[in-house]
């Protein structure tokens, strides 16, 4: 087999917000561009697609936007490619080669410049029994609510629980498909004057807030704010979950626990992460912000990264939400296609507009600070990593004996060696880290290695067999 | 225990690196380099009661040492070294039993797969001499290899198979040697990248960090793989040593079993632009997989750089695993990693004396310096402190094996 | 709404189309893996495609079920212990 074979100015890596206005600018300044997203349909996580007709979400101003969005790129000739992951890239002379795994066969993108908007992943925290079957993400429920039936497959009730703004987001879908929501347990107490503050200085999002608390109201769940779960029990799947209110010290007050009875789902999320496995394979460099979610790509303000012709937009630049990150990506795309010599597009407003919304989202940040050590201990025999099984006490162990970093810890214990290559416990082991000392600027972060993601042998074969003809070409 | 933290009290607090540590003022040897090799070295200094100081630029083990496929076996590796390699082996095995076996060494045995007549004939030779000087391998046919490795069913015409190699896991044999040589009294610190050597009268006297503390030694060992001579340089000697790229790849988990033995090829005689094959069954179910061909070239500037693997390996590893093991060719790659080996001209180590006083070598792994790194710790270990650990005969086949001058004085 | 039928480790299954194969799993049960060294049970996490722990084959093929869509004919093999 060979792999079929691409070519284009621009290839945008990711279809959420920021990836489909990226596509748009490149290709309204001229440029031949392929948009590329591992999704089943373009929109990202904001303006996911619903499959069914008749979905609860199909005329939600998300998706519309979603489509829109879709619309536009291909109307300025953008080619959208869903159901496409990109598992490689590479330099090539004259620019980039991307490895695709497309709906299982291999598609190599020959691209001038690339422009990764790759987006966020939840930032999953450990707790004792999060690893239970039943516990998912907050991110999973809402994914399988505006994309499924609309009903989340579990019997028995449901809780939804972390930090953050994107809870009351997920309480709004359960609101918006009609499933029940049994209890909302949130870290944090947001402070009135805090609220009141940002929502003087950006008075346009006030609507949107009054929105979320009254959907949070209308799923008629109990609400918990200052409570985090502290166990999720069970034996074969989730079954009870024990929550507790948090002490001054930020330290959950374990003599004041209440138990949840016959709960079939428990979906958490501590907020997200940006998504980097590409823009640090690709060797770009990469900072540390705990407000932007932690790791996230080095851009200036047109999205240009330490890597000529490379370019991101979006979360990948640091969480922000998908005002941001549509401005970004639209910002990105039209520097992306002028550094090729098309024409450049007049960006100050977008620029103007882009700070504004950053300064929302950072505002908002703050009055849901993350976490930066585990708010609660986590018994040794605890997982960190579930991929392989590690215990906590695995982890500070290895740490006791000196390894004083992710890749140390990674060696020595194997959490970050299995498929998820550290996405879902490089938090865990972060959290580990700082507890021992090492903040997370300096434990650093696992860069990605050739696939990004588990390919089948066959296409890595294909893929590498174009970046291979693409390298040596006279 | 004796620390040399306790031996020399007056330490110097410094930020080195990313990790608050302390430093002694001085040590009795310092060894720079926290692989396999350095490790190894450490604690045999520590067991012969010379309480060294180690010092790694990074992570204990995260260099090639952390990147190997650690196989322990005096198969393929050329006839002269063959006494001082059984010893490097029976090392590894008797370690493991000493320990309980915190590493898992797995004597899980090799075969040498055989494409065409050629490679049949050269199998056979190998055989005979390995065997003439005692060794434990043989030839077997495919209907015999059906037993020894049911998932080889490739075109294979034959193989040699050498039932007493081992593996052991790589992170976990730097860690308990670690651990090993601190209780033996060793002090290790690790993001501590030592910048220059110290010179007094002639000699060299400890070292220089990164970040300017001194410290004072009698002894420095070099263990610092393929980059060894950008710390010799210091004192004017060039060392033949060339840094070669070796790439690995890997899969997802499959059942335990699937691949029994390594399995494993060697193309060319050595040096840098060696040719092999290596496919083994990690303790974690991947299957790791190399096949070089020729020369892969080092990169300008792939010391200070994250390198990937090249887009021709890749092919060439996953065309060969297909060949030899049909069922596995729709498996799911999980990952790559690219690490550097240093090559010297007669693909033997350097170990032993530089000519500065106070200046020792242990470099030049060739691509197999994990079997050997417990031999040549021992070795060196009683060069320096004079209370030899190796029997007086090997001692000095391992002098004239790995002498460091033995391509002339580069000073 | 179009009814489909699948196949689930051998037993077909009717269920609508385009659904996110974990929603059909699940509504069976939270889990249908296991975990590599303790043997625990383990189902869909994330549910982006990016924690695999809702491994399974299909058609032969290792694929993440929350990135699959349900479509008529697919055979689903979910892995008690080597997916
Ligand atoms: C689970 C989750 C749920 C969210 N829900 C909401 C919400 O309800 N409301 C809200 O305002 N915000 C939500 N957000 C925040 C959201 O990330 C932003 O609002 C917005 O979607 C960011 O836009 P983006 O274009 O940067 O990224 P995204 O929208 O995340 O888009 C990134 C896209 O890149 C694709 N991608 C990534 N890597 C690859 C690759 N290697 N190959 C191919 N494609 C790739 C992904 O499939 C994805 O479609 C959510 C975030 C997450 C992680
Ligand atoms: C894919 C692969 C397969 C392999 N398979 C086998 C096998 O089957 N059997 C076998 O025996 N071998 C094998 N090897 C080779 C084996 O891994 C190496 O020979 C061995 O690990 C060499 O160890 P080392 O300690 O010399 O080198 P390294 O592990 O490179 O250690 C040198 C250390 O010195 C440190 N350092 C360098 N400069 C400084 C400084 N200035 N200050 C402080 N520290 C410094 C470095 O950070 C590094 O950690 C394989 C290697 C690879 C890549
Ligand atoms: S649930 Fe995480 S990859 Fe499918």
């Amino acid at each position: 087999m060979t792999a079929e074979r691409l070519s284009c100015d621009v290839a945008v890596v990711g279809a959420g917000p920021a990836g489909l206005a990226a596509a748009s600018a490149a290709a309204t300044a001229g440029a031949s561009v392929i948009c590329l997203d591992a999704f089943g349909q373009p929109g990202g996580q904001y303006a996911m697609q619903p499959t069914q007709a008749g979905s609860a979400f199909a005329e939600t101003s998300a998706v519309l936007s979603g489509q829109d969005a879709a619309q536009q790129a291909a109307a300025a000739g953008a080619k959208i490619l869903c159901g496409a992951e990109v598992f490689w890239g590479a330099p090539v002379p004259g620019g980039f080669c991307l490895s695709v795994n497309r709906q299982g066969s291999a598609l190599a993108v020959e691209a001038r410049a690339v422009v990764v908007a790759a987006g966020a992943m939840e930032r999953p925290l450990p707790f004792p029994g999060w690893t239970l079957p039943g516990v998912i993400g907050a991110g999973a429920a809402q994914r399988m609510l505006k994309t499924g039936s609309g009903a989340l497959p579990m019997t028995g009730s449901t809780v939804l629980a972390g930090s953050g703004p994107f809870l009351l987001a997920v309480a709004q879908s359960f609101a918006r498909a009609g499933q029940p929501l049994d209890h909302f347990v949130e870290m944090q107490r947001p402070s009135l004057t805090g609220l009141t503050g940002l929502f003087m200085r950006h008075p346009d999002r006030v609507f949107e807030a009054m929105r979320l608390g009254r959907d949070l109201r209308g799923t008629g769940a109990t609400r918990h704010f200052g409570h985090i779960v502290t166990r999720a029990i069970g034996r074969d799947r989730v079954e009870a979950v024990e929550i507790a209110p948090l002490d001054g010290s930020g330290r959950p007050d374990m003599s004041r626990t209440t138990r949840i009875e016959r709960v079939g789902t428990l979906a958490v999320g501590y907020g997200f992460q940006p998504v980097i496995d590409l823009t640090t394979a690709l060797g770009a460099a990469h900072d540390f912000d705990a407000a932007l979610g932690g790791w996230h790509c080095r851009a200036d303000d047109d999205g240009a990264t330490t890597i000529p012709n490379l370019w991101a937009a979006g979360e990948t630049l640091g969480i922000g939400g998908a005002a941001p990150a549509q401005l970004s990506g639209r910002i990105a795309g039209g520097a992306a296609a002028a550094a090729l010599g098309f024409p450049a597009d007049d960006t100050a407003e977008p620029r103007k507009r882009v700070r504004r919304a950053r300064a929302f989202a950072a505002g908002l940040a703050a009055l849901f600070p993350m976490p930066r050590h585990l708010p609660l201990e986590l018994p040794d025999d605890e997982l960190i990593c579930r991929c392989e099984d590690i215990r906590a006490g695995d982890i500070a162990t290895a740490i006791a004996e000196g390894a004083h970093e992710s890749f140390a810890v990674k060696t020595w214990t194997r959490a970050g060696m299995g498929p998820c290559q550290g996405r879902i416990c490089g938090a865990g082991v972060a959290a580990a880290l700082a507890r021992a000392g090492i903040p997370s600027e300096t434990a650093s972060y696992n860069r990605a290695h050739l696939p990004l993601r588990p390919v089948p042998l066959p296409l890595v074969r294909d893929a590498m067999e174009a970046q291979n003809q693409m390298e040596t070409r006279a | 225990m004796r620390g040399s933290g306790r031996r020399h009290p007056r330490g110097s607090a410094a930020r080195i690196g990313r990790c608050d540590v302390t430093l002694p003022e001085r040590a009795e040897v310092i060894v720079v380099g926290g692989g396999i090799v350095g490790l190894a070295a450490a604690l045999a200094l520590a067991e012969a009661g010379a309480a060294p100081l180690l010092l790694e630029a990074r992570s204990f083990g995260g260099a090639v040492t952390g990147g190997s496929l650690a196989a322990i076996g005096t198969h393929m590796h050329g006839l002269e070294e063959y006494a001082v390699m059984d010893e490097a082996c029976a090392l590894w095995r008797d370690l493991a039993a000493r320990t309980g076996n915190p590493f898992e060494y797995n004597p899980q045995g090799q075969i040498g797969f055989l494409l065409d007549a050629d490679g049949v004939e050269a199998g056979e030779r190998w055989v005979a001499d390995e065997r003439a000087l005692g060794a434990d391998c043989r030839l077997v046919t495919p209907a015999e290899l059906a037993e020894i490795e049911p998932n080889l069913t490739g075109p294979i015409l034959g193989a040699t198979f050498a039932p007493d190699t081992a593996t052991v896991n790589p992170f976990l044999a730097a860690r308990t040697v670690l651990s090993l040589a601190r209780a033996a009294g060793a002090s290790a610190r690790d993001h501590a990248p030592v910048a220059d050597l110290l010179v007094e009268a002639g000699r060299v006297a400890g070292v220089r960090m990164e970040n300017g503390t001194e410290i004072r030694a009698e002894h420095v060992v070099l263990a610092s793989g393929p980059w060894t001579q950008d710390v010799s340089a210091r004192v004017g000697i060039d060392l033949p040593l060339v840094p070669r790229q070796a790439q690995c790849l890997a899969t997802l988990r499959q059942r335990p079993g699937t691949i029994r033995r390594i399995v494993s090829a060697v193309e060319s005689g050595g040096g840098v632009d060696s040719g092999y094959t290596q496919i083994q069954q990690a303790g974690s179910g991947q299957i790791l997989f190399n096949t070089v061909v020729g020369l892969i070239e080092t990169p300008e500037g792939a010391r200070d750089r994250i390198n990937e693997v090249p887009s021709g390996f890749v092919l060439t590893s996953i065309d060969t695993l297909s060949l030899l093991f049909p069922s596995l060719a729709g498996v799911p790659l999980l990952r790559s990693w690219v690490r550097f080996e240093a090559v010297s001209p007669d693909a033997r180590f350097l170990a032993g004396r530089l000519p500065r006083d106070g200046l020792w070598i242990c470099a030049g792994d060739n691509g197999s310096g994990y079997c050997r790194a417990l031999m040549l710790g021992r070795f060196l270990a009683g060069e320096i402190t004079g209370q030899p650990a190796l029997a007086p005969a090997l001692r000095a086949e391992a002098r004239a094996l790995y002498d460091p001058d033995r391509f002339g004085r580069a000073a | 709404m179009t009814m489909i039928e699948i196949e689930i480790d051998g037993a077909s299954v009717v269920c609508r189309e385009g659904l996110p194969l974990t929603e059909v799993l699940m509504s069976g049960a939270p889990s249908w893996r296991r975990s590599p060294k303790l043997g625990a049970p383990r189902g869909m996490f994330c549910g982006m495609g990016l924690c695999f722990e809702c491994a399974v084959e299909v058609d032969g093929t290792w694929a993440r079920a929350c990135l699959e869509r349900t479509r008529a004919g697919m055979r689903v093999r979910t892995g008690e212990g080597d997916i």
